[in-house]
């Protein structure tokens, strides 16, 4: 298990042969989300295959490449594809890529998926910008002999998502009309969707949009001392009680469609970001 | 301790190594054991007869990763009652897997033990909790979740077989409804108050981590009726009564969740803080233990157990 840190040495090794800066912040893109690597400019893209160590992702509407460049004028390093639990990949090998964004001197780790809302007040389409989160994936990245010179035994979970860029978030997103909730995400396994009582039960134990993903990544990101936020897109609306059938081309659609406002709102929180 | 199959010869066959292995060295058989938790470890100092073997060098016992766990065993006599300490205890944050979280009840069982007292800090959920207060454990919400190697839960915790292939000499619990004795909880509480500290009767969420859990985690738990949470001690109270061992759960709170407290009033958990914690209150675990260990050591009492409590024959 001591053997991360040097998974992580050669890995950073060779993504500084290709692009050599120091990145500002780490980015995970999710479902329907890709786009955003586009906006980044003078980019040198990366396959994961390439990448000492890194799986290779297989979800659907994923690409599988590391995109380091400028963004707002700062270097950043965008992960266009993520790794999932459901892949059946370990946890370890999930949240590698956060480690990689820490070593490499980012301060900050930004996060974004596709989820499932809960909440009634929320609509298809709106945007939750992460305040907590509940890890329902029975699993956690940090078990095992914990190496110190990547983090403590036991990190505090009191503020997983930086408060300061939680309100500046939704700061952005009132000024650009963007429909922007807080809520409570709570990060399943899957890769079924729920059912009905799950969904119930969900709801009632606080949570306000359920996904697959960004836990692991998170709790990773405070072990390894980066600030950490994260955006959902509500691409479909689970209410237990008036439940449609999931169809997975619009949740894509509707993930598609909202990417230029999350786009808006990463880029702004990047920009105001002094880290 | 990585056999691909979990068979219960196997399972029987490396707790009665490890107890061979103590028995050579101990003169007395334990009637009691004590598992200690985070900062409970120089307890151990208040044994008369004290004698430490290290789990290094006994057969099949976990080399430990955690912070503030020493991981020797201590054997000697506390208030005449031949006890064994557990310093330091397997977690599953640790990676160990649900057989060697139960290694410890298996080897207090074959070497005869009748009773374990398992303690641990924990974070106090419940509204009327402050930190130093104890709970004296009367059940747990097991939320360990992963069963690792896929068989049967039945058979990765306890490692029984599963009903259908019950020898006679391994008998399922009648039920889980008391995983805590009824008895020992009493006890416990009447010791808090003789030596005026707050004990209360609580139920345990035990939780994988490593991490300490969010705010909305601690809302959960605190809805789904848990008034403390730690990463440990649900997995051998299981294994301990499935023995037919009487168990006791002492979980010392060394931090408040507060998950609805404005932000700034929130201090974040260090595991340096719990430790001191845990270790500031330690005195009141002691005259619990203590309590524990004079009533064990009345003769007529152990008889009395024997007959109730004793489900398994304890292996040859």
């Amino acid at each position: 298990m001591l053997d991360l840190y040097d998974q992580i040495q050669n890995a950073i090794h060779f993504i500084r042969g290709k692009w050599d800066h120091t990145p500002v912040a780490g980015i995970i893109l999710g479902t329907g989300l890709g786009g955003l690597a586009g906006k980044i400019e003078q980019a040198v893209a990366i396959s994961y295959e390439d990448i000492p160590h890194f799986p290779n992702s297989t979800a659907t509407s994923h690409a599988g490449r590391l995109v380091c460049g400028m963004l707002c004028g700062k270097p950043v390093m965008a992960m266009e594809g993520r790794f999932h639990a459901y892949e059946g990949y370990s946890m370890k090998a999930i949240t590698l890529p956060v480690r990689v964004f820490r070593a490499m001197g980012a301060s900050l780790l930004m996060v974004s998926n596709a989820c499932g809302g809960m909440n009634p007040h929320h609509k298809a389409g709106d945007i939750v910008v992460i305040e907590d989160h509940i890890n329902l994936m029975s699993d956690n990245p940090l078990i095992g002999i914990n190496d110190d010179r990547l983090g403590p035994r036991f990190p505090d979970m009191s503020e997983p998502y930086n408060h300061g860029l939680i309100q500046s978030a939704l700061e952005i997103a009132r000024r650009e009309n963007i429909v922007a909730h807080p809520g409570v995400f709570v990060a399943v396994t899957g890769p079924n969707l729920e059912t009905r009582a799950e969904y119930r039960f969900l709801r009632l134990i606080g949570a306000d949009v359920v996904g697959m993903s960004t836990v692991p990544e998170v709790i990773v990101a405070k072990h390894c001392g980066l600030k950490a936020i994260g955006f959902s897109v509500i691409t479909d609306m689970c209410l237990p009680d008036a439940l449609e059938e999931a169809d997975v081309p619009t949740i894509i659609a509707i993930a598609n469609e909202a990417q230029p406002r999350l786009c808006k709102l990463v880029m702004g929180v990047l920009e105001k970001y002094e880290g | 301790m990585k056999a691909d199959r979990f068979t219960v010869a196997a399972a029987c066959g490396e707790a009665r190594s490890a107890a061979e292995f103590i028995r050579a060295r101990c003169s007395t058989a334990p009637r009691l054991g004590v598992v200690l938790g985070t900062g409970l470890g120089p307890l151990a100092e208040k044994i008369d007869h004290a004698f430490a073997l290290k789990y290094a060098d006994i057969p099949g016992f976990p080399h430990l990763t955690a912070p503030e766990h020493r991981g020797d065993l201590v054997c000697g006599v506390l208030r005449g009652c031949p006890v064994m300490l557990f310093r330091g205890r397997p977690h599953a944050y640790e990676g160990f897997d649900r057989r060697t979280l139960t290694f410890f009840p298996r080897v207090l069982h074959a070497l005869g033990g009748e009773t374990l007292i398992l303690t641990n800090a924990s974070g106090g959920l419940n509204l009327h909790a402050d930190t130093g207060d104890v709970v004296v454990m009367v059940d747990h919400i097991d939320w360990m979740g992963r069963s690792r190697g896929g068989a049967g839960n039945w058979r990765l915790e306890t490692g029984m077989p599963p009903f259908a292939f019950q020898s006679t000499d391994f008998q399922p619990p009648a039920s889980s409804l008391h995983f805590y004795d009824r008895r020992l909880i009493q006890l416990a509480l009447a010791a808090a108050r003789r030596h005026s500290f707050y004990a209360f009767p609580g139920v345990y969420a035990a939780m994988t981590g490593p991490s300490y859990e969010t705010r909305a985690e601690y809302r959960l738990l605190r809805r789904i009726g848990a008034d403390c949470v730690g990463m440990s001690t649900a997995p051998e109270a299981k294994m301990a009564h499935t023995l037919g061992l009487k168990v006791l759960g002492l979980s010392t709170i060394t931090n408040i969740a507060r998950p609805d407290a404005p932000r700034i009033a929130t201090p974040e958990t260090t595991a340096d803080e719990v430790a001191h914690d845990a270790a500031d209150a330690a005195w009141k675990v002691m005259a619990i233990i203590e309590a524990v260990a004079a009533a064990e050591e009345q003769p007529g009492r152990h008889r009395q157990v024997r007959t109730t409590a004793g489900r398994f024959k304890a292996l040859p």
